[in-house]
């Protein structure tokens, strides 16, 4: 009798806080039981995604939005979300927000990746799907390192011409043409170096899409197509740059043959052996580079080919 | 003239000063513990079925009222579910429950203390040495501020709950209707904002009740006079609140 | 022992004590009679601490009740036992838990110990068998006497009792002056009796203060009451002589 009092309040409070929370956890669209992770993504556009908006996973609900807030520093937005445990998110996949604000249907929409590729962990970052942009961005990128490749081609052409014929002009200054050849083939080096790296990682990014372009494939058939044709033709061009960087060492290596020779007007340099030296290690490893450059490329040209699959 | 002017000041200071008590002698609650207890049965348990009642045909009304405001070919049902549910959690739920307690609670409180008072129940509470304010005020504004949410959260799934029925067994939209409804604008900030209300409501309730009780002057008209305005100044202030926490937090 | 230095009290435009000083010896039993609305409660409630004087100081064995922190005067009212004029009983409890209220807070005794004192004070102002009733049953002679037992529970060194028997038939009215008796006697308790009743005064006090006009007019062993020269005393003396007539013979013994 003493504890009577003590129990209808205990019992009212805990009925209350069972019904706040089931209650909560049911509008939010949650499983009544069970606990949820949280999963992070950014989008460059909320379109007016607030808390507690559903996440969705080839249409089905597998969480809400817990947070959302917009990051000044980088000006993108990012949200907190709260995925039902037990369902695994595969890597490689995106969230984008979905649904018109003005109906109130704003929603995440999870585009999975890759079955087999292993779920994400908990605090893992979803990033916005790629949308074609990525093909956007390859089309984009791939002209500009062929364009790239192919300018310092021409110019490397340019000067192995204006090289050979200074070679045959006994009167020119051949001190001045070796360093300029040399010059070309510390430019050369550098490119190689560095559209080694971005057509990596224009790879891999293509890899990790793969899973993307399966779905793209039904929703944005078309654009895909021009996307495929316009990567196809940056490629293409990119080849005959590298074909043209080919034929200009071939020139380069008969240049360095004809000196090798001793033949023409080279009386000068043979009176003069460190230049001679200079400019074959020159030759030299412009050749390598070159040589390297065409491996690879060709291995790459090779991966990239993966895009006519789709 | 100046005493006019100055005596809402100097009421505001008796009450600042009556919950500074009050809450001072938080750390001997557990000698009133028994006295907590039987306040937050009469606040609470005992508020239940009148909360549950004023609720039930509040979330009806505003379904029915909703539903016929809303009778255009171009809105969804469930708009009528997205409308009732978050105005019942975010306001009426809190307001309505707030309203019946003021005249429940407070107006039991006032009286009851207003009574001791004038009989010198409260003084003979002192000079045996005990802390009238720990012992009278102290339990009920700590009733009232944690019972107070309990009648939220029953003010609101009853609300809803009866909305939904009336809205189905009513033939406006069925309960999935609703749900989808409530669920495709629901927002965790709305229960939270009422439960911030509540428990603001709570505590204004039973603090401005055992303030008029407890300096309740004057007999038997004192007490009335107590009681009355424990119950009004409760509704102001309610009103009050309820404006402040929607500018501050919405 | 309690002393009242220069003590004035107003409440808004009436001013109801002014400049009363009186020193309470302890063991005694001081009698404070006067008009009705003289002000003989006021001054009865500025002894624990219940009105703040307006003037003046209330000392309690040395310490001005006034000025120390709330949680000390809390402490020194555990002294005091008081009687309120209306009993001042809580009436949402019973009469038993009326009396063992402060026991309960302020005693180490155990629920068995408890009830039996609760019996036992209940026995002592004659009212055995009322404990499960609640205060609003009883008639107003016994909810006095609820409340002084209430007072006397916890066995307090000052009580004050505040018009002890008046309400009480003359029977009960003496079984009350004794028990008031015994306590200065046998717990040598420090008593101060606000009344009316000459009767009363007469077979309990050591002394007796009359208050009249805001201030303490006489103040004297209860021997002296018929002797002395303030003639608003004497008409006070008289005019409860003549009320009570002459049944009351330790009254009309020394004034005849
Ligand atoms: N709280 C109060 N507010 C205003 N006036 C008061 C208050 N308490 C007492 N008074 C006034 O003080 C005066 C003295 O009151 P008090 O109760 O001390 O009289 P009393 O001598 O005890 O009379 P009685 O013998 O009838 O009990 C009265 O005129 C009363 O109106
Ligand atoms: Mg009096």
């Amino acid at each position: 009798m003493e504890y009577s009092n003590e129990i209808k309040v205990g019992i009212a409070i805990v009925i209350a806080v069972v019904a706040a929370v089931f209650g909560v956890r049911f509008l939010q669209d949650l499983p009544l039981f069970g606990d949820t992770y949280a999963v992070r993504a950014e989008f460059e556009e909320a379109s007016g995604l607030t808390a507690g908006n559903p996440v969705r996973m080839k249409g089905v609900n597998v969480g809400s939005v817990g947070s959302i807030r917009l990051d000044q520093e980088t000006q993108t937005v990012r949200a907190r979300l709260r995925i039902e445990e037990g369902i695994s998110i595969p890597e490689g996949s995106h969230a984008k927000v979905a649904g018109f604000s003005g109906i109130g249907g704003v929603r995440i929409s999870i585009l999975p990746g890759p079955r087999e590729n292993p779920p994400l962990p908990p605090d893992a970052t979803l990033s916005a799907p790629p949308e074609g942009s990525v093909f956007d961005r390859l089309t984009d990128q791939a002209p500009e390192l062929a364009n790239k490749a192919d300018s310092v081609l021409t110019s490397t052409n340019a000067t192995m011409a204006a090289l050979s014929e200074q070679l045959q002009n006994p009167e020119s200054d051949l001190r001045q043409a070796l360093a300029s050849a040399n010059n070309i083939a510390g430019d050369l080096e550098s490119v190689t170096e560095a559209e080694k790296e971005t057509l990596r990682a224009l790879l891999q990014n293509l890899r990790s899409v793969s899973g993307d372009l399966d779905t793209f494939m039904g929703e944005n058939g078309d654009s895909l197509d021009v996307a495929v044709r316009r990567l196809n033709q940056s490629l293409d061009r990119l080849n005959r740059g590298l074909a043209s960087f080919e034929e200009t060492s071939a020139t380069l290596d008969t240049v360095a043959t004809k000196l090798n020779e001793g033949d023409g007007t080279a009386g000068r340099l043979l009176n003069d052996p460190t230049l001679y030296l200079r400019l074959d290690s020159a030759a030299a490893r412009t050749n390598t580079l070159l040589k390297d450059f065409q491996r690879d490329p060709g291995h790459y040209l090779n991966d990239m080919t993966l895009v006519k699959v789709f | 003239m100046l005493d006019t002017l100055l005596s809402p000041f100097r009421a505001l200071g008796r009450y600042a000063t009556l919950m500074g008590r009050a809450f001072a002698s938080i750390d001997k609650v557990g000698t009133y513990w028994n006295n907590l207890f039987i306040q937050m049965v009469r606040v609470g348990i005992d508020s239940i079925p009148i909360v549950a009642l004023a609720a039930a045909f509040t979330g009806a009304v505003f379904t029915v009222q909703t539903a016929y405001q809303l009778e255009t070919p171009f809105i969804p049902k469930t708009i009528i579910g997205s409308i009732v549910a978050p105005s019942i959690m975010l306001e009426l739920g809190a307001v309505i429950a707030g309203f019946i307690l003021a005249g429940r609670v407070g107006a039991r409180i006032a009286a009851e203390l207003g009574t001791m008072r004038v009989s010198e129940q409260i003084d003979a509470l002192e000079v045996m040495g005990l802390n009238s304010v720990g012992f009278l005020v102290l339990p009920r504004v700590l009733a009232g501020v944690l019972m107070f949410p309990v009648l939220y959260v029953v003010s609101c799934v009853v609300g809803i709950g009866t909305g939904i029925g009336v809205g189905h067994f009513g033939g406006f939209l069925s309960a999935s209707e609703f749900l989808e409804g409530a669920r495709q604008f629901f927002k965790l900030l709305d229960p939270t904002i009422g439960l911030i209300k509540s428990f603001a409501f709570g505590f204004i309730i039973t603090s401005v009740a055992c303030y008029k009780g407890y300096y309740t002057g004057g007999g038997a008209v004192g007490v009335g006079d107590s009681t009355t305005q424990a119950a009004v100044l409760s509704c102001v202030f309610i009103l009050v609140a309820d404006l402040l926490i929607a500018l501050l937090l919405l | 022992m309690i002393e009242i230095q220069n003590l004035s009290k107003g409440f808004g435009s009436l001013q109801v004590l002014e400049g009363v000083s009186l020193q309470i010896h302890d063991g005694e039993t001081i009698a404070i009679i006067g008009r009705s609305g003289s002000g003989k409660s006021v001054l009865m409630k500025h002894l624990v601490g219940l009105l703040t004087p307006d003037e003046g100081r209330v000392l309690v064995d040395g310490t001005d009740i006034d000025t120390i922190p709330y949680e000390a005067l809390r402490r020194l009212r555990r002294q005091f036992g008081v009687l309120f004029q209306g009993g001042a009983l809580f009436d949402s409890m019973t009469t038993f838990e009326n009396v063992a209220f402060p026991l309960r807070y302020f005693s180490s005794l155990d629920e068995k110990g408890l009830q039996d004192r609760v019996q036992e004070c209940l026995d002592l102002v004659r009212l055995s068998g009322v404990g499960a009733k609640n205060p609003t049953e009883l008639s107003g002679g016994m909810r006095k006497r609820v409340a002084l037992a209430r007072a006397i529970a916890i066995e307090p060194e000052y009580i004050l009792y505040d018009e002890p028997t008046s309400g009480l038939d003359p029977e009960t009215s003496n079984t009350i002056n004794d028990l008031i008796r015994h306590l200065a006697e046998a717990l040598n308790v420090t008593s101060v009796v606000v009344t009316h009743d000459m009767h009363s005064v007469l077979s309990i006090a050591d002394r007796v203060a009359f208050l009249h006009e805001r201030d303490l007019e006489w103040v004297g062993p209860v021997a002296g009451i018929h002797k002395c020269s303030n003639p608003h005393l004497n008409a006070f003396v008289k005019a409860n002589e003549y009320q009570v007539g002459d049944t009351t013979p330790a009254l009309s013994g020394p004034s005849a």
